[in-house]
């Protein structure tokens, strides 16, 4: 085998990954200022019954959501990358062309994954010497073993986590699209791990000890490799066929017949109704294709056995229904923030800017059809959830529901989440702001990319451990009430900034940025 | 009555850095003098034959302007454009051609230094 | 939604002056300065990079002019004059997942100015398959069915970035020959941004020459060629 530093096509594929990494004096610098704010923001506001094992194994958490990303980002752009045809036609084989790829994904990983266990390292390091922090006197003596446990861990997982979401790129059709639903259920409920490794309960400790991640992580070490190789086999023997045979900016399934008998969408109305319909005409195209049918009916028929099980337990359908509004307080952001850029990429935006309309009704159009797409899903899993229930009830009679207490909480905890989820999708409309400058841009970049934090501050100050246990009083409906007014304000002027910059989205696409590292002239904006 | 015409690009010869009215109204003129253009002949309207021809409206207008002001188009309101039906107007288009073609004949005989009928045997000889 | 129609009569179409515009820091136009008048239809000529596509996003007011006038039939152009602007983007895409007819049916809802009758006519002249997905189009159809879209709004003032790029040769005669037809009247005024000379030369009234940034030369095209010269001797002769 060849020595890495010889080999081309992964000189290649570093040279684009190395451009966000602290190689120059400028990156550096930036990551140098990005870890000292880490340090010291999580270091203030970390509670203090939060052990350092839940310190790295929450970073742990953290590095697998940034490997599966940096795969999954990877295998979700390179149909539309417009060097693909370039790369596919290199005269070189198809595994060695993915396995260059993997590596320079796993070293980029890597190179995240050592600035967090820094980061971590700091933070227990400050803590232990002040002393005061930790419940736990004995935390100290524990760290340095602690460090290198995590080390290890955290090798362990930059090649699988990467690995695993660069397969997804193998997963586009046939069959193999079945994978997609394991796959997701690797990567999904590591959002919900980077709060759950935090709690102080016995079992969790247990789970995040130094000792489970050494042996876990010679277990992972030990399967890594064949992992990595079986990914480069799958991606190169399926994927690549497939992506070479995509046509950019086409359909995405291909099988789809070239016409339509009849027209699908009816355009109502005129102004904001119009608006509004063509807006909803694309996510009712992409929830009327059979893989979005599936993921549907297999998430109703989850949420009713959901519902069917958890009613029997306490608590159990208030943490149901606290995650359904989770999910649907939080998926607007998301893809609000996906679609438009998305739309710039693929320049269909320009036609949806230059439409006739006040940008401020063109936003206000997308977000309220991101949102009615969104809670008709949700009401649906919902109703389903209520009859797994309601079936359960039937059959089985008493049920340790207080309803009246636990009404209540659920009413709190739908209410106080959905306002959390209109304040991020409000915020997330400014985005294009942050392309003005490079002030903006470190202005706006953090609050606009809260959403990833979201979940901390929903558990934290939100949705507490007290108010899962029922004690919802006017303080807890005050803070909700704070968060809504803040959704109306902020949201409001998320608006008015994303409508005023707007059209910065037309010059800063992926194409662009891609060019413009090309030439040198990075940024330097951390672009996770 | 004579058929009406559609013009396509085929039907004429253009050098781009000459007017293009100048290039269609002699153009039209020698084929109406040919007879190829019928007396009577229905021609399309200014934007039909803009659109086929993927020329300047303005071009074409002019064009049909300059063929009326000899008298070789006449147009009728609400019926279209037509080659005219008087012969008076076209002998004396074709006249006109026949002196522009003789005058530029001698000119070349006048450049070699030859009368136009030294030339004419010239060119007639073995 | 507050589209008023501004501008005053007599006015020309296109009016810039002293236009600057610079993209993370680069100085894209420079002093630019020149007028389209109503009712013409004029090319926007220059080599890639000399700023065409940028001068034509400040005249839809999708990007503000960093300093200068940019004057539409007499007043600032700006978003909120979009209903009087028909824009086509350079290599812009409609939404992938809709057919044809399905797009021209949000379309003919979206755009106050819309004709059916144009729309119907131009399905017909452009050979637009309404049941066709868009997704599915080859790239002439696609560039047809976005002059359709175009040209079936009744906005004064049509605004076309290189409407052929990478568009076979029957599908660019359609085009040329649609642009053509609906100007015919007079009242539209067309600016089209184009490097592909041959197929629009015969169409131009006037030519503005942009590159580097700035106006190198403004000519009404007649005159151009009575004096002898053609649009792409011209162009040579300013770019070479």
């Amino acid at each position: 085998m060849k020595k890495l530093t010889e080999d081309p096509l992964f000189a290649l594929e570093w040279s684009s990954s190395r451009l966000f990494l602290p190689f120059s004096v400028r990156n550096a610098a930036v990551w140098a200022a990005f870890l000292a704010i880490v340090v010291i923001g999580v270091g203030l506001f970390l509670p203090d019954d939060i052990t350092p094992e839940s310190l790295f194994a929450c970073g742990a958490a953290m590095i697998a959501i940034i490997g599966f990303s940096i795969g999954l980002g990877s295998a979700l752009t390179q149909r539309e990358n417009p060097w693909k045809d370039w790369w596919l036609t290199m005269p070189h084989s198809r595994e060695a062309l993915v396995r260059a790829k993997l590596l320079a994904m796993i070293l980029t990983v890597g190179s995240f994954a050592a600035g967090i266990w820094l980061a971590c390292v700091l933070i227990a390091a400050v803590r232990a010497q002040s002393g005061v922090y930790w419940t736990d006197p004995g935390t100290a003596g524990r760290l340095p073993g602690d460090m290198l446990a995590y080390a290890l861990a955290y090798a362990a997982e930059a090649p699988i986590c990467a690995s695993l979401g660069l397969s997804l790129l193998g997963m586009y059709s046939g069959y193999r699209r079945w994978l997609l639903l394991p796959l997701a259920a690797l990567f999904l409920p590591l959002y919900g791990m980077i709060s759950a490794v935090l709690s102080p309960n016995a079992a969790v400790q247990r789970a995040v000890s130094a000792e489970a991640f050494f042996y876990g992580a010679c277990a992972a070490l030990l399967v890594a490799a064949p992992l990595c190789k079986g990914v480069v086999r799958f991606v190169a023997g399926y994927g690549m066929p497939e992506l070479a045979r995509h046509r950019s900016n086409g359909l995405l399934t291909r099988k789809r017949k070239e016409t339509v008998s009849q027209a699908r969408f009816k355009a109502n109305g005129t102004g904001f109704r119009a608006l509004f319909g063509f807006e909803r005409s694309r996510y009712r195209h992409f929830s009327s294709s059979s893989p979005a049918r599936v993921l549907y009916v297999m998430l109703v028929l989850a949420a009713a056995a959901g519902g069917c099980f958890a009613v029997a337990q306490p608590q159990g359908i208030l943490n149901l229904i606290m995650g359904l509004t989770m999910a649907t307080a939080w998926a607007p952001s998301i893809v609000l923030s996906l679609v438009t850029q998305t739309d710039a990429n693929r320049r269909r935006l320009v036609w949806w800017i230059a439409l006739p309309f006040r940008r401020r009704t063109l936003l206000l159009a997308r977000w309220t059809a991101v949102w009615a797409t969104v809670l008709k899903g949700a009401a649906g899993l919902l109703a389903a959830m209520i009859a797994g229930a309601a079936v359960r009830w039937g059959i089985g009679g008493s049920v340790p529901v207080l309803w009246n207490r636990d009404g209540h909480t659920a009413l709190y905890v739908a209410v106080s989440l959905l306002a959390m989820g209109l304040l991020l999708s409000g915020i997330t409309l400014a985005y294009p702001a942050a392309y003005r400058n490079a002030w903006t841009a470190w202005l706006i970049l953090p609050v606009t990319s809260g959403a990833a934090i979201a979940p901390i501050f929903a558990s934290r100050w939100l949705v507490t451990e007290r108010v899962l246990a029922g004690e919802v009083g006017p303080e807890q409906w005050r803070t909700a009430a704070i968060v809504a007014a803040a959704a109306l304000a902020l949201g409001g002027a998320g608006l008015a900034l994303g409508a005023k910059w707007l059209h910065l989205y037309l010059t800063n696409t992926q194409d662009a940025a891609q060019r413009l590292r090309g030439a040198g002239r990075s940024r330097g904006r951390p672009l996770v | 009555m004579p058929p009406g015409k559609n013009w396509t690009m085929e039907d004429f010869r253009l050098d781009p850095s000459r007017p293009l009215y100048e290039q269609f109204t002699e153009q039209i003129r020698t084929m109406i003098a040919k007879g190829e253009l019928e007396p009577g002949t229905r021609l399309p309207s200014v934007r039909e034959t803009a659109s086929s021809l993927r020329v300047n409206p303005t071009t074409v207008m002019k064009t049909y302007q300059e063929l009326e002001r000899q008298a070789l188009l006449v147009t009728y309101r609400g019926q279209g454009t037509f080659v005219t039906r008087e012969e008076a107007a076209i002998d004396r288009s074709r006249k006109e051609l026949a002196r522009t073609a003789v005058n530029q004949l001698k000119e070349t005989a006048k450049s070699l230094g030859l009368t136009p009928e030294q030339l004419w045997a010239l060119a007639l000889e073995e | 939604m507050g589209m008023t129609k501004l501008g005053r009569a007599g006015a020309p179409a296109i009016r810039c002056d002293k236009v600057e515009v610079s993209i993370k820091k680069k100085k894209v136009l420079n002093q630019v300065a020149f007028e389209v008048g109503a009712g013409c239809l004029a090319g926007l000529l220059g080599p890639n990079g000399a700023g065409k596509s940028t001068l034509l996003r400040l005249l839809t007011g999708l990007l503000p002019p960093d300093s200068g006038s940019v004057e539409l039939f007499g007043a600032p152009a700006g978003p909120d004059r979009l209903a009087e602007v028909s824009f086509l983007p350079d290599r812009g895409q409609l939404p992938v997942y809709l057919s044809a007819g399905e797009w021209l049916g949000f379309a003919a809802r979206l755009y106050p100015d819309w004709s059916r009758a144009r729309e119907r006519e131009l399905t017909a002249k452009l050979e637009v398959d309404p049941a066709r997905r868009i997704g599915s189009m080859s790239r002439g159809e696609e560039a047809r069915l976005q002059l359709l879209t175009c040209l079936s709004r009744e906005a004064p003032l049509l605004i076309l970035d290189e409407p052929f790029t990478g568009v076979d040769l029957l599908s660019r005669e359609r085009i040329a020959s649609a642009v053509v037809g609906e100007m015919a009247d007079g009242e539209r005024t067309f600016l089209i941004a184009t490097h592909d000379i041959r197929e629009m030369e015969h169409l131009f009234d006037s030519i503005v020459l942009l590159g580097d940034g700035t106006v190198k030369a403004a000519y009404e095209v007649e005159a151009l060629r009575e004096s002898g010269r053609s649009v792409e001797s011209c162009y040579r002769e300013v770019f070479a």
